[in-house]
């Protein structure tokens, strides 16, 4: 019996010990994470080594990689585009804003996007776990440590760079190898109100960038739904712009063009753009941003003209 | 005199400490109903679906007691007959008209449903057993809180075990105390189920070949499917099983070794065993009996298959699904167990039988399930396919092999505790103390967290 209890007691004191790692494992080597980062790097150096101001920088995650195209925006405005949208941002979306945010000059154009302001219900628990101790981010980290494999593989310099994912200088999409073709795709669930915990966020966002100086314009992807899901999604739709209008957003917020019941328009996710898709939403954030009525970042606009008519 | 003082005082000393115990197992079983309900509430991810299930549970428990207090002993005894076959109705019902979705359905089928309630089938048989059980006088009327506790067991894991009624008793019963005993019995079975789900179940995900029509990615990715329901459904029956055996309750184990199974009958009373233990008790016992004729039976017996796979969930596959076991059943029972079958052969239509069921059960949109039963029968298909073999073995086996050779690893491992502990002791190799703490080890390297429950699907 003593034999028994003193191994019950070292197999407690091993997994202790397994998720006591699992904590202190820098969260950004986890999952790609720290290659995420890596092109986040790769991309911003390039915008950062541009003299041009302002210019427009894309954040996001995946969403944002496949479906906008900085080489469109940069055409329709004349600015310099960046996207600095990353795979698997997602989890953990705050830290990648972080990041991202050193890159953000005065006067510069952000567009937003972060994956997480409508797939609420999915379990990505991991967010914003980077550098914090809590019993939360230990339990509910995707993996706890089989990470330490890769956490070798960081430090020895060799962490997986291959998301099947090839991008240009200005970070947009060369290629990409679809893991998952199947003709069905999952929609994402309807899971009732999450309109009032958006548009907070989105407010938080703008507010954020405004403090450096930048001109937020948010965007909210677009996402697959069930046709019988439709209406509520809509419904959705409609009460966020109702309160972004309240809280004086209208301009920097694109909420519409986000519900779609056709898989054509997505790839391998319900959240992942197709090509055809891509034309439209970038369209579609391109005529906000220059129309003359309604683009919120009519200064920067204004000032880049200004100085590229004086070069 | 004495005696009668003496007892007066050794009572008047034990009543606080009686008070005291019925008071920690009252708290210990509010804290199994929070944190059956926080599981459910995570699992769902919608926040209401424990609301849900309480008022569910309430007005099942207010009908159980109408029941209990019926006089009429005729009446109490259609009730105990119907209850669960009325659940079985009402499930489907429901899942036909899109309120609850399929139990292990594909994304085709998803249907996000505005009961919310994932593992619907669970709760509602476990509800409408209670009620047959009360109208046979099986069980005594549970109070509220044991009820509670019943429904809500968080050790069930939502679509685990499904425990019959006579499980209140060990509620009833129960005090929660800490025990290194139970703690050292337990554990094995917790590193076992953590490594079949998380390392190996987790990644054995076959999904994305689900498309394919023709035959032989159709039939791998079937195979595949099949090892992927083991491991995870397993996996985290025996993550439950060791839960409550910690805390001094004792549940179905849910699997021992079903594919070491000579026959389709011995498979079935060593896969999900909770629902075959649930349908002899209430569909087959029951009802059995008053049907005349041994052909007659075993047609009937072989029926209650089509039953438990339109429960999972009112499509045609699931029908396809239960007809092709019931025949099998029927088949076995019938004729073919006469026979005297060579290991061999024996092997290998277990295995048919396994992929073949997996085939029809995976696959919810009945035109592609259609198009793969014309495929399997096309001369033209299988030629395509023999042409391009390599392509196809790397499309859908190449992204899984590491799993697989953990799987084929494992059931090795399997065999050999089947051959050295017999199936009477399950999985006993595994649960010894170096094989288990091997297990603890692999399970924090290699598994990963997440990936739901397999069952708990709506």
């Amino acid at each position: 019996m003593r034999g028994s209890r003193r191994l019950t007691f070292v197999a407690l004191l091993i997994w202790a010990c397994g998720m006591l790692v699992s904590a202190v494992v820098p969260w950004p080597v986890i999952e790609g994470g720290r290659s995420a980062l890596a092109d986040l790097d790769t991309i911003g150096a390039n915008a950062k080594a541009s003299a041009a101001t302002p210019r427009i920088l894309l954040i996001g995650s995946s969403p944002v990689v496949l479906g906008l195209s900085a080489e469109e925006i940069a055409r329709a405005t004349g600015l310099p585009t960046y996207n600095l949208g990353v795979w698997t941002a997602l989890f953990f979306f705050p830290e990648y804003l972080d990041r991202a945010m050193e890159f953000v000059r005065p006067d510069d154009i952000v567009i937003l996007s972060n994956p997480n302001w409508l797939n609420r219900q999915s379990p990505i628990l991991g967010e914003g776990c980077i550098g914090k101790f809590s019993a939360s981010c230990t339990l509910w980290r995707p993996r706890p440590l089989p990470d330490l494999v890769e956490f070798v593989k960081v430090l020895s310099g060799l962490w997986p760079t291959d998301f099947g994912v090839k991008r240009d200088p200005v970070g947009d999409l060369v290629t990409v190898r679809i893991r998952n073709g199947a003709e069905t795709i999952p929609t994402l669930p309807y899971v009732g109100r999450i309109s009032d915990g958006v548009v907070a966020d989105l407010a938080q966002a703008a507010a954020r960038l405004r403090k450096l100086g930048a001109c937020p314009l948010l965007t909210l992807g677009p996402i697959f739904v069930e046709p019988k899901e439709r209406d509520r999604w809509l419904g959705e739709q409609s009460a966020a712009e109702a309160r972004v209008a309240e809280l004086g957003l209208s301009a920097s917020v694109i909420t519409d063009g986000m519900v779609n019941t056709d898989r054509s328009l997505f790839l391998d996710g319900f959240e992942h753009p197709a090509p055809s898709e891509r034309v439209i939403w970038t369209r579609r954030v391109v005529e906000r941003l220059v129309s003359p009525t309604q683009s919120p970042c009519s200064r920067s606009l204004a000032k880049a003209e200004h100085s590229l008519n004086q070069s | 005199m004495a005696y009668q003082e003496n007892s007066i005082e050794h009572l008047a000393r034990r009543a606080p400490r009686a008070n005291w115990s019925l008071l920690n197992a009252a708290v210990g079983k509010v804290v199994l109903c929070a944190l059956g309900l926080a599981l459910l509430s995570k699992m769902s991810g919608v926040p209401y679906a424990p609301i849900t299930l309480g008022v569910s549970a309430v007005f099942s428990y207010g009908v159980a007691l109408a029941v209990y207090r019926l006089d009429a002993k005729g009446v109490r005894r259609v009730i105990g007959r119907i209850a669960v076959p009325f659940g079985f109705v009402a499930i489907v019902a429901l899942n036909l008209s899109g309120l609850v979705g399929t139990l292990t359905g594909a994304d085709s089928v998803r249907s996000f449903a505005s009961l919310s309630l994932v593992a619907a089938p669970f709760y509602i048989l476990s509800m409408c057993a209670v009620i047959a059980d009360l109208a046979n006088r099986r069980i005594e009327m549970p109070r509220m809180l044991d009820y509670l506790t019943y429904v809500a067991f968080p050790f069930k894991l939502l679509a685990g075990p499904l425990e019959q009624p006579g499980f209140i008793r060990q509620i009833e019963a129960w005090r929660p105390n800490f025990s290194w005993s139970r703690l050292a019995v337990a554990w094995p079975w917790a590193v076992l189920g953590a490594t079949m789900k998380f390392v190996i179940g987790d990644g054995l995900s076959p999904a994305s070949t689900l498309g394919a029509t023709d035959p032989i990615s159709a039939i791998l990715t079937a195979a595949i499917f099949e090892l992927r329901f083991y491991f995870d459904f397993a996996g985290y029956s025996f993550i439950g099983y060791a839960g409550a055996l910690a805390l001094g309750f004792r549940i179905t184990q849910n699997f021992a070794h079903p594919f070491f199974a000579p026959n389709v009958v011995l498979f079935w009373r060593r896969w999900h065993m909770s629902l075959g233990r649930f349908l002899a008790r209430y569909l087959l016992e029951p009802n059995v009996g008053m049907i005349r004729g041994r052909l007659a039976r075993m047609i009937f017996t072989s029926g209650i298959f089509f039953v438990s796979a339109l429960w999972h969930g009112g499509t045609m596959n699931y029908a396809f699904w239960g007809l092709f076991h019931a025949t099998c059943y029927f088949l076995w029972i019938s004729r073919l167990k006469r026979h005297r079958w060579s290991g061999t052969s024996g092997v290998a239509a277990m295995i048919l039988f396994f992929v073949a069921g997996r085939f029809l059960a995976i696959e919810a949109d009945p035109h592609r399930l259609l198009a793969k039963l014309g495929n399997l029968l096309s001369p033209a298909a299988w030629r395509d396919d023999l042409m391009n073999v390599a392509a196809r073995m790397v499309e859908v086996v190449g992204p899984q092999a590491p799993y697989l050779a953990a799987a084929t690893l494992f059931f090795i491992v399997e065999y050999q505790s089947v051959a050295r502990y017999g199936v009477g002791r399950p999985y006993h190799l595994f649960r010894r103390p170096v094989p288990a703490m091997v297990l603890l080890i692999i399970a924090l390297l290699f598994g990963s967290t997440g990936g739901g429950l397999l069952y708990a699907r709506l």
